[in-house]
């Protein structure tokens, strides 16, 4: 008997043959945990209220089929401009073109997908992308395409909303991609894009920050390493603007920075803490499972970081493990205008749900 | 004429940069990011270029040779085959010719906003063989004006791993140290397991034969003579 398990050792390391670390590989572990239909049934069932509002053509616009054409078209960038995947206008119908029950039942299709703070987030940029807008209005080109602002946000179905099938819901404009798929009583965030420009601004007297709670515990963190692990995130030189954002699905990149395996108990729980910055967009029984999931392969996960480790100042991050990926990056010099990333590399889009 | 036309269409990307005040995306760099995807026998880079709104029509004029405010085809291969000329591929040392494969350009309105980005991608042949290797990437395109970002992907085949990256602080050279694995080297481990495990299984089933018979003569020898005897004389 012995021997037997000798030999299943000695097949599992001729199938395994190389050291490469379970990023590396960008392996494929299990599900995430399945945090049961009650969320599914919740989407499908506004998805439904939503379509009833609308009239033939505008249906037509909402729903698209899925596949992994139409699943890519999501971007950073605001309406008037060619995204990344080479389309002109984002899936299914904006805002604008809504009335205000049907925009009250699309944002209600968006918030049912996500947690009460997640919609929050998004709301949030969608705001500070509303003054954007009323700051660029008076001075843009007369023949400039672009366009900010919440009338410019787009809700997408893709596939047929129902509790067992898959199919995904879009949300998106300018800093904004929510791709949420949904199969298999699961749902999955991945891939997301945030940002905000202005990064902080005033509403009804309140500073908002949408984007605050990223900057600060990444901050928050980095200063909790010693200098030796702050040596090993530093990544020596400057980074721009995310790697892998839209258009650039199914890549993974050559992990660097400093393993989770070497912070101490207290900086796992930072990283975590960051980490759900994104995850917890989602609505609470998934991002549940999926923090789970993350935190189970932590000691897999590098955090890399380049720029000033002083709040208030530009830095750059990067969190990768086997099943997720963030990146965080300021635009230019300053402060005010971020682009960020959350991709899992075995499951973006839920292709694990039921293969590509 | 034609240089008058292309004076005028400079000058007109010139104001309306120059009258946008708040843009989308990084103003003055010419962002070029660099995706290195290495397998055995090739390196393939992914390019991708942005132009912020204030370089917008510095580089628009690089690429739009004609002056006439359209990008053609021959005019972008050519501005493709300009950009590879200031790359710089090496493997081990030895400088690896690259190809152009793929040249892609926005329209003028999309690279005046800032938002519209020219993709290349561009291939070397190499033979990767097993054991240590280092390759270098290095761009020297429009360094004035130009932020980097240069990322290896991790390669489809295990059998070659990055084992450490360099790049300077504007991220214009990357150098990686590669290990390639000997070929088949994961199928050979495979089947020298499964021979091992076949051998074991035949071993394991001669033990066991070889146990029965033994047990069997056991068996025989230790039956009573007295019986045998008996039976035989009747």
């Amino acid at each position: 008997m012995l021997q037997l398990k000798l030999v299943a050792v000695l097949l599992l390391v001729g199938l395994v043959p190389s050291g490469l670390s379970t990023v590396q590989r960008g392996a494929a572990p299990a599900l995430s945990g399945v945090e049961g239909p009650a969320a599914a049934v919740r989407a499908v069932d506004a998805a439904n209220a939503f379509l009833a509002t609308l009239d033939d053509r505008q249906r037509a616009k909402v729903t698209l089929p899925l596949n992994a054409t139409t699943r890519t078209v999501w971007s950073n960038l605001p309406t008037g401009t060619r995204m990344q995947v080479g389309a002109t206008e984002r899936n299914g119908l904006k805002l604008g073109d809504m009335s205000r029950a049907q925009q009250d039942a699309a944002l209600a299709l968006v918030a049912s997908t996500l947690s009460r703070g997640g919609y929050q987030k998004v709301t949030r940029i969608v705001d500070a992308d509303q003054v954007l807008e009323t700051r660029t209005v008076p001075t843009r080109p007369g023949t400039s395409q672009v366009r900010f602002g919440r009338a410019e946000y787009y809700v997408a179905m893709l596939g047929t909303p129902s509790a067992d099938g898959r199919w995904m819901m879009q949300f998106g404009g300018h800093h904004l991609a929510i791709n949420v798929t949904i199969g298999a009583g699961q749902t999955i965030l991945t891939p997301t894009h945030t940002g905000a420009q202005p990064a902080t601004y005033t509403l009804n007297g309140q500073t908002i920050r949408p984007l605050g709670g990223e900057n600060d515990k990444a901050f928050k963190l980095m200063n909790a390493l010693d200098a030796a692990q702050q040596k090993q995130a530093l990544l020596g030189y400057d980074v721009r603007n995310i790697v892998l954002g839209p258009g650039e699905d199914g890549k993974v990149i050559q992990p660097e920075g400093i393993r989770a395996s070497a912070f101490r108990p207290d900086q796992r729980e930072m990283l975590l803490d960051l980490v759900s910055e994104w995850v917890d967009i989602l609505n609470d029984e998934a991002s549940a499972a999926k923090m789970a999931e993350i935190k189970a392969k932590l000691a897999d996960t590098y955090f890399a970081w380049s720029g000033s480790t002083a709040n208030g100042k530009g830095a750059y991050f990067r969190v990768q493990g086997p099943t997720v990926l963030i990146e965080y990056a300021p635009q230019g010099a300053g402060t005010d205008h971020i682009h960020t990333i959350y991709r899992d590399p075995t499951n973006d889009y839920g292709s694990k749900l039921a293969g590509r | 004429m034609m240089k008058r036309h292309a004076l005028f269409v400079a000058a007109f990307a010139i104001v309306l940069a120059g009258a946008r005040p708040a843009q989308s995306h990084s103003l003055d760099e010419y962002l070029q990011a660099t995706r290195i995807a290495m397998s055995r026998d090739r390196v393939v880079l992914e390019i991708g270029l942005t132009a912020g709104v204030s370089v917008a029509a510095q580089v628009f004029a690089l690429i739009d040779s004609d002056g006439d405010g359209q990008v053609s085809a021959l005019e972008i291969e050519s501005y493709g085959t300009r950009v590879l000329r200031d790359l710089v591929l090496e493997l081990d040392a030895r400088p690896y010719p690259l190809v152009l494969t793929r040249a892609e350009c926005p329209s003028w309105p999309d690279i005046r906003d800032g938002d519209g980005e020219i993709r290349l991608e561009a291939v070397a042949e190499v033979a990767l063989g097993a054991g240590h290797h280092r390759l270098r990437y290095a761009n020297g395109h429009e360094p004035a004006s130009s932020a980097y970002l240069v990322n290896a992907l991790v390669p489809a085949t295990r059998a070659i791993a990055i084992t450490a990256q360099r790049r300077d602080v504007r991220q214009r050279s990357l150098d990686l140290d590669v290990d390639v694995a000997a070929p088949y080297a994961g199928l050979r481990w495979t089947i020298i397991s499964f021979v091992g495990f076949a051998g074991l299984i035949v071993y394991r089933r001669r033990d066991r034969s070889q146990r029965l018979i033994q047990r069997a003569e056991l068996r025989t020898r230790s039956r009573p003579i007295s019986h045998v005897d008996l039976r035989n004389l009747s």
